[in-house]
Protein backbone atom coordinates (compact mmCIF):
# COMPACT_ATOMS: atom_id res chain seq x y z
CA UNK A 1 0.00 0.00 0.00
CA UNK A 2 1.48 3.52 -1.02
CA UNK A 3 1.72 5.39 1.98
CA UNK A 4 4.09 9.05 3.02
CA UNK A 5 4.79 7.20 6.31
CA UNK A 6 4.27 10.77 7.67
CA UNK A 7 2.72 10.66 10.26
CA UNK A 8 2.53 11.40 14.26
CA UNK A 9 1.79 7.54 14.55
CA UNK A 10 2.59 4.61 11.86
CA UNK A 11 1.85 1.02 12.81
CA UNK A 12 2.45 -1.85 10.16
CA UNK A 13 2.19 -5.50 10.77
CA UNK A 14 1.60 -8.72 8.95
CA UNK A 15 -1.32 -11.25 9.35
CA UNK A 16 -4.35 -8.66 11.05
CA UNK A 17 -6.24 -11.60 12.22
CA UNK A 18 -4.72 -11.73 15.16
CA UNK A 19 -6.12 -8.60 16.50
CA UNK A 20 -9.67 -9.21 15.70
CA UNK A 21 -9.00 -12.31 17.98
CA UNK A 22 -7.38 -9.97 20.85
CA UNK A 23 -10.37 -7.65 20.60
CA UNK A 24 -13.33 -10.31 20.21
CA UNK A 25 -12.32 -11.49 23.50
CA UNK A 26 -13.11 -7.94 25.05
CA UNK A 27 -15.56 -6.36 23.37
CA UNK A 28 -17.94 -5.98 26.09
CA UNK A 29 -18.50 -2.04 25.96
CA UNK A 30 -18.94 0.59 22.69
CA UNK A 31 -15.94 2.18 23.02
CA UNK A 32 -12.70 1.11 24.13
CA UNK A 33 -9.19 3.23 24.37
CA UNK A 34 -6.47 2.41 22.13
CA UNK A 35 -3.10 3.70 23.73
CA UNK A 36 0.59 3.82 21.38
CA UNK A 37 4.09 4.46 22.51
CA UNK A 38 6.99 3.18 21.59
CA UNK A 39 6.93 0.17 23.61
CA UNK A 40 3.36 -0.91 21.71
CA UNK A 41 -0.25 -0.44 21.81
CA UNK A 42 -2.41 -1.81 24.33
CA UNK A 43 -6.53 -1.74 24.10
CA UNK A 44 -8.61 -1.17 27.62
CA UNK A 45 -11.91 -1.84 27.81
CA UNK A 46 -13.60 -0.80 31.55
CA UNK A 47 -16.85 -0.98 32.43
CA UNK A 48 -16.09 2.09 34.90
CA UNK A 49 -17.68 -0.13 37.96
CA UNK A 50 -16.66 -3.74 38.22
CA UNK A 51 -14.34 -5.10 35.14
CA UNK A 52 -11.57 -3.60 32.74
CA UNK A 53 -9.62 -5.80 30.40
CA UNK A 54 -6.43 -5.22 28.58
CA UNK A 55 -4.67 -6.44 25.79
CA UNK A 56 -0.56 -5.56 25.50
CA UNK A 57 0.88 -5.73 22.23
CA UNK A 58 4.09 -5.27 22.12
CA UNK A 59 6.48 -3.62 19.72
CA UNK A 60 8.22 -6.93 18.11
CA UNK A 61 4.80 -7.97 17.19
CA UNK A 62 4.94 -5.23 14.68
CA UNK A 63 6.85 -5.47 11.60
CA UNK A 64 6.95 -1.38 12.41
CA UNK A 65 5.60 0.72 14.47
CA UNK A 66 6.42 4.99 14.68
CA UNK A 67 5.22 6.83 17.38
CA UNK A 68 6.15 10.65 17.49
CA UNK A 69 4.69 11.40 20.41
CA UNK A 70 4.97 10.00 23.70
CA UNK A 71 1.47 8.35 23.76
CA UNK A 72 -1.31 8.35 21.19
CA UNK A 73 -4.53 8.00 23.45
CA UNK A 74 -7.87 7.45 21.53
CA UNK A 75 -11.50 6.30 22.55
CA UNK A 76 -13.00 4.40 19.48
CA UNK A 77 -15.93 2.78 19.35
CA UNK A 78 -15.24 -0.93 19.84
CA UNK A 79 -17.75 -2.27 17.24
CA UNK A 80 -16.32 -0.65 14.40
CA UNK A 81 -13.03 -1.00 15.27
CA UNK A 82 -13.22 -5.47 15.88
CA UNK A 83 -15.15 -5.44 12.78
CA UNK A 84 -12.04 -4.09 10.50
CA UNK A 85 -10.03 -6.61 11.68
CA UNK A 86 -12.40 -9.35 10.80
CA UNK A 87 -12.99 -7.63 6.67
CA UNK A 88 -10.82 -10.43 5.39
CA UNK A 89 -10.45 -14.34 6.39
CA UNK A 90 -6.55 -14.92 5.50
CA UNK A 91 -3.43 -14.75 7.75
CA UNK A 92 -1.93 -12.82 5.45
CA UNK A 93 -3.70 -9.32 5.66
CA UNK A 94 -1.11 -6.57 5.93
CA UNK A 95 -2.08 -3.99 8.00
CA UNK A 96 -1.45 -0.40 8.71
CA UNK A 97 -2.86 2.14 11.47
CA UNK A 98 -2.10 5.68 10.82
CA UNK A 99 -2.91 8.80 13.42
CA UNK A 100 -2.22 12.57 12.52
CA UNK A 101 -3.11 14.18 15.39
CA UNK A 102 -6.10 15.45 17.25
CA UNK A 103 -9.44 16.32 14.80
CA UNK A 104 -8.03 13.13 12.74
CA UNK A 105 -9.35 10.30 12.37
CA UNK A 106 -7.71 6.82 13.34
CA UNK A 107 -7.36 5.10 10.19
CA UNK A 108 -7.19 1.30 9.36
CA UNK A 109 -5.76 -0.08 6.40
CA UNK A 110 -6.00 -3.92 5.33
CA UNK A 111 -4.76 -5.06 2.15
CA UNK A 112 -5.28 -8.92 0.79
CA UNK A 113 -4.97 -10.03 -2.23
CA UNK A 114 -4.85 -6.94 -4.09
CA UNK A 115 -8.37 -5.93 -2.65
CA UNK A 116 -7.53 -2.28 -0.28
CA UNK A 117 -9.80 -1.91 2.70
CA UNK A 118 -9.45 1.28 4.67
CA UNK A 119 -11.64 2.52 7.12
CA UNK A 120 -11.24 5.63 8.82
CA UNK A 121 -12.55 6.32 12.61
CA UNK A 122 -13.50 9.20 14.33
CA UNK A 123 -12.52 9.27 17.91
CA UNK A 124 -13.38 10.67 20.81
CA UNK A 125 -10.41 11.87 23.57
CA UNK A 126 -10.63 9.46 26.57
CA UNK A 127 -9.61 12.16 28.96
CA UNK A 128 -12.97 14.32 28.32
CA UNK A 129 -15.27 10.89 29.37
CA UNK A 130 -14.43 8.55 32.57
CA UNK A 131 -11.09 8.14 34.03
CA UNK A 132 -9.31 4.60 33.69
CA UNK A 133 -9.78 2.80 36.62
CA UNK A 134 -6.40 2.11 38.54
CA UNK A 135 -7.00 -1.21 40.30
CA UNK A 136 -3.96 -0.71 42.64
CA UNK A 137 -2.50 -3.81 42.25
CA UNK A 138 0.23 -5.68 44.14
CA UNK A 139 1.83 -8.98 44.19
CA UNK A 140 2.53 -9.04 47.48
CA UNK A 141 -1.41 -8.87 48.27
CA UNK A 142 -2.16 -11.36 46.46
CA UNK A 143 -3.62 -14.50 48.33
CA UNK A 144 -4.38 -17.07 46.02
CA UNK A 145 -2.52 -18.09 41.92
CA UNK A 146 -3.74 -20.72 39.98
CA UNK A 147 -1.77 -20.75 36.54
CA UNK A 148 -4.17 -23.56 34.54
CA UNK A 149 -4.01 -24.79 30.77
CA UNK A 150 -7.66 -23.96 29.12
CA UNK A 151 -9.03 -27.45 28.43
CA UNK A 152 -11.34 -28.04 31.39
CA UNK A 153 -11.42 -24.10 32.89
CA UNK A 154 -12.97 -22.99 29.06
CA UNK A 155 -15.58 -25.78 29.36
CA UNK A 156 -16.87 -24.81 32.71
CA UNK A 157 -17.28 -21.16 32.12
CA UNK A 158 -19.26 -21.87 29.11
CA UNK A 159 -21.31 -24.86 31.36
CA UNK A 160 -21.91 -21.91 34.12
CA UNK A 161 -25.62 -21.54 35.16
CA UNK A 162 -26.72 -18.58 33.69
CA UNK A 163 -29.89 -18.11 36.05
CA UNK A 164 -27.12 -18.00 39.11
CA UNK A 165 -26.37 -14.66 39.73
CA UNK A 166 -23.02 -15.05 41.43
CA UNK A 167 -19.76 -17.12 40.23
CA UNK A 168 -18.25 -18.48 43.58
CA UNK A 169 -14.29 -19.15 42.93
CA UNK A 170 -12.52 -20.96 46.00
CA UNK A 171 -8.97 -21.83 45.30
CA UNK A 172 -6.90 -24.00 48.08
CA UNK A 173 -3.86 -26.00 47.71
CA UNK A 174 -6.00 -28.64 46.52
CA UNK A 175 -8.50 -27.07 43.78
CA UNK A 176 -10.42 -24.66 42.62
CA UNK A 177 -13.71 -24.62 42.49
CA UNK A 178 -16.73 -22.72 40.28
CA UNK A 179 -19.92 -22.58 42.58
CA UNK A 180 -23.18 -21.23 40.91
CA UNK A 181 -26.96 -21.64 43.02
CA UNK A 182 -29.91 -20.56 40.47
CA UNK A 183 -32.63 -22.18 39.75
CA UNK A 184 -30.93 -25.34 38.47
CA UNK A 185 -29.62 -25.79 42.21
CA UNK A 186 -26.56 -25.86 43.73
CA UNK A 187 -23.85 -26.65 41.09
CA UNK A 188 -20.15 -26.83 41.69
CA UNK A 189 -17.50 -27.87 39.37
CA UNK A 190 -13.68 -28.62 40.37
CA UNK A 191 -10.12 -28.46 39.01
CA UNK A 192 -7.72 -30.99 41.27
CA UNK A 193 -4.24 -29.89 41.87
CA UNK A 194 -3.27 -33.24 40.50
CA UNK A 195 -5.14 -32.50 37.36
CA UNK A 196 -2.65 -31.83 34.05
CA UNK A 197 -5.13 -28.84 33.27
CA UNK A 198 -2.92 -27.63 36.46
CA UNK A 199 0.82 -26.04 36.08
CA UNK A 200 0.50 -24.14 39.29
CA UNK A 201 -2.07 -23.75 42.60
CA UNK A 202 -0.91 -22.05 45.64
CA UNK A 203 -3.24 -19.57 48.39
CA UNK A 204 -1.58 -18.26 51.00
CA UNK A 205 -4.79 -19.10 53.43
CA UNK A 206 -6.25 -22.18 53.86
CA UNK A 207 -9.45 -21.13 51.63
CA UNK A 208 -9.55 -17.93 49.45
CA UNK A 209 -12.99 -17.70 48.41
CA UNK A 210 -14.97 -14.42 46.66
CA UNK A 211 -17.96 -14.65 44.83
CA UNK A 212 -18.33 -12.30 41.39
CA UNK A 213 -21.20 -12.06 39.23
CA UNK A 214 -22.22 -14.25 36.55
CA UNK A 215 -21.90 -11.63 33.66
CA UNK A 216 -18.65 -10.68 34.47
CA UNK A 217 -17.39 -14.34 34.01
CA UNK A 218 -19.10 -14.57 31.19
CA UNK A 219 -17.51 -12.08 29.74
CA UNK A 220 -14.28 -13.66 29.94
CA UNK A 221 -15.34 -16.55 27.92
CA UNK A 222 -14.32 -15.83 24.61
CA UNK A 223 -11.23 -14.84 26.35
CA UNK A 224 -11.46 -18.50 27.84
CA UNK A 225 -11.56 -20.44 24.57
CA UNK A 226 -8.76 -18.11 22.42
CA UNK A 227 -6.20 -18.65 25.14
CA UNK A 228 -3.35 -21.32 25.51
CA UNK A 229 -2.67 -20.65 29.04
CA UNK A 230 -4.61 -19.09 31.91
CA UNK A 231 -3.36 -17.18 35.23
CA UNK A 232 -5.82 -16.52 37.81
CA UNK A 233 -4.64 -14.90 40.67
CA UNK A 234 -7.10 -13.31 43.82
CA UNK A 235 -5.68 -10.41 46.11
CA UNK A 236 -6.78 -9.58 49.71
CA UNK A 237 -9.65 -7.10 48.49
CA UNK A 238 -11.29 -10.26 45.82
CA UNK A 239 -9.64 -8.16 43.14
CA UNK A 240 -9.19 -11.32 40.38
CA UNK A 241 -6.66 -10.61 37.62
CA UNK A 242 -7.39 -13.56 35.05
CA UNK A 243 -4.64 -13.78 32.17
CA UNK A 244 -5.17 -15.33 29.06
CA UNK A 245 -2.24 -16.04 26.99
CA UNK A 246 -2.99 -15.65 23.37
CA UNK A 247 -1.26 -18.24 20.83
CA UNK A 248 1.30 -16.70 17.98
CA UNK A 249 2.91 -18.86 15.37
CA UNK A 250 6.30 -17.64 16.71
CA UNK A 251 7.30 -16.89 20.66
CA UNK A 252 6.36 -13.42 21.13
CA UNK A 253 2.94 -13.29 23.24
CA UNK A 254 -0.10 -11.62 23.16
CA UNK A 255 -1.56 -10.89 26.54
CA UNK A 256 -4.99 -9.84 27.88
CA UNK A 257 -5.76 -9.43 31.35
CA UNK A 258 -9.14 -9.25 32.74
CA UNK A 259 -9.57 -7.37 36.20
CA UNK A 260 -12.62 -8.51 38.20
CA UNK A 261 -14.04 -6.80 41.04
CA UNK A 262 -15.96 -9.38 43.80
CA UNK A 263 -19.02 -9.44 45.15
CA UNK A 264 -19.04 -10.30 48.72
CA UNK A 265 -16.33 -12.01 50.79
CA UNK A 266 -16.57 -14.80 52.45
CA UNK A 267 -15.12 -15.40 55.98
CA UNK A 268 -12.83 -18.73 56.51
CA UNK A 269 -15.44 -19.36 59.45
CA UNK B 1 -56.85 -21.91 -18.73
CA UNK B 2 -54.82 -18.92 -17.24
CA UNK B 3 -51.35 -19.04 -16.12
CA UNK B 4 -50.33 -21.00 -19.47
CA UNK B 5 -49.41 -19.66 -23.12
CA UNK B 6 -49.75 -22.28 -25.72
CA UNK B 7 -47.90 -19.79 -28.38
CA UNK B 8 -45.16 -19.35 -26.63
CA UNK B 9 -45.29 -22.59 -24.56
CA UNK B 10 -45.17 -21.00 -21.10
CA UNK B 11 -46.52 -21.57 -17.61
CA UNK B 12 -46.16 -18.86 -15.18
CA UNK B 13 -47.16 -19.73 -11.80
CA UNK B 14 -46.74 -18.37 -7.88
CA UNK B 15 -45.64 -20.64 -5.37
CA UNK B 16 -44.58 -20.04 -1.22
CA UNK B 17 -41.19 -19.39 -1.53
CA UNK B 18 -40.54 -21.34 1.99
CA UNK B 19 -42.89 -24.54 0.87
CA UNK B 20 -40.37 -24.50 -2.09
CA UNK B 21 -37.09 -23.96 -0.07
CA UNK B 22 -38.32 -26.53 2.23
CA UNK B 23 -38.88 -29.00 -0.22
CA UNK B 24 -35.61 -28.70 -1.80
CA UNK B 25 -33.77 -28.85 1.07
CA UNK B 26 -35.32 -31.63 2.73
CA UNK B 27 -34.12 -34.42 -0.62
CA UNK B 28 -30.56 -35.58 -0.64
CA UNK B 29 -30.77 -36.07 -4.54
CA UNK B 30 -29.11 -34.41 -7.13
CA UNK B 31 -32.46 -34.02 -9.28
CA UNK B 32 -35.70 -32.74 -8.29
CA UNK B 33 -38.63 -33.71 -10.46
CA UNK B 34 -41.68 -31.06 -10.29
CA UNK B 35 -45.21 -31.88 -10.77
CA UNK B 36 -47.32 -28.87 -11.38
CA UNK B 37 -51.05 -30.05 -9.46
CA UNK B 38 -53.20 -27.14 -10.13
CA UNK B 39 -54.71 -26.60 -6.57
CA UNK B 40 -51.17 -26.56 -5.23
CA UNK B 41 -49.89 -23.32 -7.06
CA UNK B 42 -51.31 -20.07 -8.04
CA UNK B 43 -51.55 -19.95 -11.86
CA UNK B 44 -50.89 -16.11 -13.18
CA UNK B 45 -53.40 -14.91 -15.61
CA UNK B 46 -51.75 -13.44 -19.05
CA UNK B 47 -52.80 -9.73 -18.12
CA UNK B 48 -50.20 -9.89 -15.05
CA UNK B 49 -47.40 -11.18 -17.05
CA UNK B 50 -45.71 -8.31 -17.93
CA UNK B 51 -45.14 -7.81 -14.16
CA UNK B 52 -42.85 -10.38 -14.43
CA UNK B 53 -40.58 -9.50 -17.34
CA UNK B 54 -37.20 -8.11 -16.66
CA UNK B 55 -37.29 -4.23 -16.34
CA UNK B 56 -36.41 -2.70 -19.81
CA UNK B 57 -33.76 -0.43 -18.38
CA UNK B 58 -31.52 0.03 -21.31
CA UNK B 59 -27.52 -0.58 -21.94
CA UNK B 60 -25.59 -1.37 -18.76
CA UNK B 61 -22.90 1.93 -18.19
CA UNK B 62 -20.24 -0.51 -17.08
CA UNK B 63 -20.00 -4.16 -16.52
CA UNK B 64 -17.55 -5.81 -14.44
CA UNK B 65 -16.73 -9.28 -12.83
CA UNK B 66 -16.78 -9.26 -8.93
CA UNK B 67 -14.59 -10.24 -7.19
CA UNK B 68 -14.01 -13.79 -4.96
CA UNK B 69 -17.29 -14.63 -3.67
CA UNK B 70 -15.78 -15.71 -0.80
CA UNK B 71 -13.91 -12.61 0.27
CA UNK B 72 -16.95 -10.70 -0.93
CA UNK B 73 -18.91 -11.95 1.22
CA UNK B 74 -16.99 -11.31 4.29
CA UNK B 75 -16.36 -7.98 3.70
CA UNK B 76 -19.97 -7.55 2.96
CA UNK B 77 -21.08 -8.92 6.30
CA UNK B 78 -18.07 -7.07 8.39
CA UNK B 79 -19.65 -3.25 6.51
CA UNK B 80 -23.13 -4.37 7.01
CA UNK B 81 -22.19 -5.30 10.87
CA UNK B 82 -20.76 -1.54 11.25
CA UNK B 83 -23.74 -0.42 10.38
CA UNK B 84 -23.40 1.99 6.91
CA UNK B 85 -25.11 2.86 3.92
CA UNK B 86 -22.63 1.61 1.11
CA UNK B 87 -21.84 2.87 -2.29
CA UNK B 88 -21.12 0.91 -5.34
CA UNK B 89 -18.45 2.77 -8.01
CA UNK B 90 -17.38 0.93 -11.26
CA UNK B 91 -15.31 1.76 -14.15
CA UNK B 92 -14.49 0.59 -17.54
CA UNK B 93 -10.87 -0.02 -16.52
CA UNK B 94 -11.56 -2.61 -14.52
CA UNK B 95 -12.04 -0.37 -10.93
CA UNK B 96 -13.97 -0.90 -8.47
CA UNK B 97 -14.73 1.51 -5.07
CA UNK B 98 -17.08 0.42 -2.52
CA UNK B 99 -17.77 2.87 -0.18
CA UNK B 100 -19.87 3.40 3.12
CA UNK B 101 -20.58 5.80 5.77
CA UNK B 102 -21.39 5.54 9.68
CA UNK B 103 -21.79 7.88 11.99
CA UNK B 104 -18.41 7.41 13.54
CA UNK B 105 -16.34 6.69 10.34
CA UNK B 106 -16.29 5.97 6.98
CA UNK B 107 -15.16 3.26 4.45
CA UNK B 108 -13.51 2.51 1.22
CA UNK B 109 -12.64 -0.22 -0.31
CA UNK B 110 -10.69 -0.76 -3.72
CA UNK B 111 -10.22 -3.27 -5.81
CA UNK B 112 -8.64 -3.45 -9.53
CA UNK B 113 -7.48 -5.82 -12.34
CA UNK B 114 -10.90 -7.20 -12.33
CA UNK B 115 -12.19 -8.37 -15.90
CA UNK B 116 -14.16 -5.78 -17.58
CA UNK B 117 -17.04 -6.55 -20.48
CA UNK B 118 -18.07 -2.99 -21.08
CA UNK B 119 -18.53 -2.76 -24.53
CA UNK B 120 -16.89 0.44 -26.07
CA UNK B 121 -19.90 1.74 -26.92
CA UNK B 122 -21.70 1.61 -23.68
CA UNK B 123 -24.02 5.16 -24.70
CA UNK B 124 -27.65 3.77 -22.42
CA UNK B 125 -29.28 6.76 -21.92
CA UNK B 126 -26.10 9.11 -21.38
CA UNK B 127 -25.45 9.03 -24.91
CA UNK B 128 -22.10 9.79 -24.06
CA UNK B 129 -19.70 7.62 -26.56
CA UNK B 130 -16.77 10.04 -25.23
CA UNK B 131 -16.18 8.58 -21.74
CA UNK B 132 -13.02 8.30 -20.22
CA UNK B 133 -12.51 4.92 -19.25
CA UNK B 134 -11.28 5.67 -15.61
CA UNK B 135 -14.62 7.44 -15.18
CA UNK B 136 -16.53 6.08 -12.38
CA UNK B 137 -20.35 5.11 -12.38
CA UNK B 138 -21.93 5.19 -9.62
CA UNK B 139 -25.07 3.04 -7.56
CA UNK B 140 -25.97 3.76 -3.90
CA UNK B 141 -27.59 0.73 -2.37
CA UNK B 142 -29.28 -0.36 0.53
CA UNK B 143 -26.53 -2.45 2.48
CA UNK B 144 -29.22 -5.11 3.93
CA UNK B 145 -30.62 -5.82 0.37
CA UNK B 146 -26.98 -6.02 -1.23
CA UNK B 147 -26.04 -8.37 1.95
CA UNK B 148 -29.03 -10.68 1.86
CA UNK B 149 -27.86 -11.08 -1.59
CA UNK B 150 -24.58 -12.04 -1.58
CA UNK B 151 -24.81 -13.98 1.45
CA UNK B 152 -26.57 -16.43 -0.14
CA UNK B 153 -25.04 -17.30 -3.13
CA UNK B 154 -23.24 -20.64 -2.48
CA UNK B 155 -19.14 -20.22 -2.77
CA UNK B 156 -19.82 -23.02 -6.13
CA UNK B 157 -21.50 -19.59 -7.75
CA UNK B 158 -18.15 -17.97 -8.22
CA UNK B 159 -18.57 -15.63 -11.42
CA UNK B 160 -20.75 -13.14 -10.61
CA UNK B 161 -21.00 -10.15 -13.07
CA UNK B 162 -22.53 -6.71 -11.95
CA UNK B 163 -23.38 -4.02 -14.50
CA UNK B 164 -24.41 -0.82 -13.43
CA UNK B 165 -27.04 1.54 -15.08
CA UNK B 166 -26.45 4.82 -15.62
CA UNK B 167 -26.57 5.24 -11.62
CA UNK B 168 -29.88 4.47 -11.60
CA UNK B 169 -29.89 0.37 -11.28
CA UNK B 170 -27.37 -2.31 -10.21
CA UNK B 171 -28.14 -5.86 -11.47
CA UNK B 172 -25.93 -9.14 -10.78
CA UNK B 173 -25.82 -11.99 -13.06
CA UNK B 174 -24.94 -15.20 -12.26
CA UNK B 175 -24.30 -18.08 -15.00
CA UNK B 176 -24.21 -21.73 -14.59
CA UNK B 177 -24.10 -24.73 -16.62
CA UNK B 178 -28.20 -25.18 -16.31
CA UNK B 179 -29.37 -21.48 -15.18
CA UNK B 180 -29.10 -18.03 -15.08
CA UNK B 181 -29.75 -16.14 -12.16
CA UNK B 182 -30.07 -12.20 -12.21
CA UNK B 183 -30.68 -9.86 -9.45
CA UNK B 184 -31.85 -6.26 -10.28
CA UNK B 185 -31.63 -3.37 -7.13
CA UNK B 186 -33.15 0.21 -7.26
CA UNK B 187 -30.05 2.34 -6.26
CA UNK B 188 -31.10 4.78 -3.24
CA UNK B 189 -32.09 8.47 -4.24
CA UNK B 190 -28.52 10.28 -3.78
CA UNK B 191 -29.21 13.16 -1.38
Amino acid sequence: MADDRDHMMYIAKENAKEIHQVLKSMKFKEYCTFKACRDGIQFVVDDHNFQQANAYLKTEIFSELDVRVDEVRLRVPMNILAECFNVFSGASTALRLTYDGPGEPLVVSLEDEGIVFKCSIMCQNPQHHHKMYDFEWKNENVLAKVILKPNKAKEIVRDLDKTSPTVRITVTDGHISFLTDGELGKIKSMIPAHSDQVEHMEACRERVTFSYRYNLIHRMETAFLASSKISLRIDNRGVMSTQFLIPRTDSKNIFIEFFTIAEVEWDDG
Amino acid sequence: MSGIDAEHNEIIFEIEVANLLHSMTTTNDNFVHLKLVRKDVDLQPVRMWNMFNPPNIGSPSVSVYMPTLKTLQKMITSIKIMGAKHELRANTKGELKMDAVLEQAKINVYINDLSNLTTTVATGTSGNTNEAPAQFHVVRLNLKQFHNFFNLIPYTFNKILMRIFDNRVVNFIINEADCQLIFYMGGLNVD
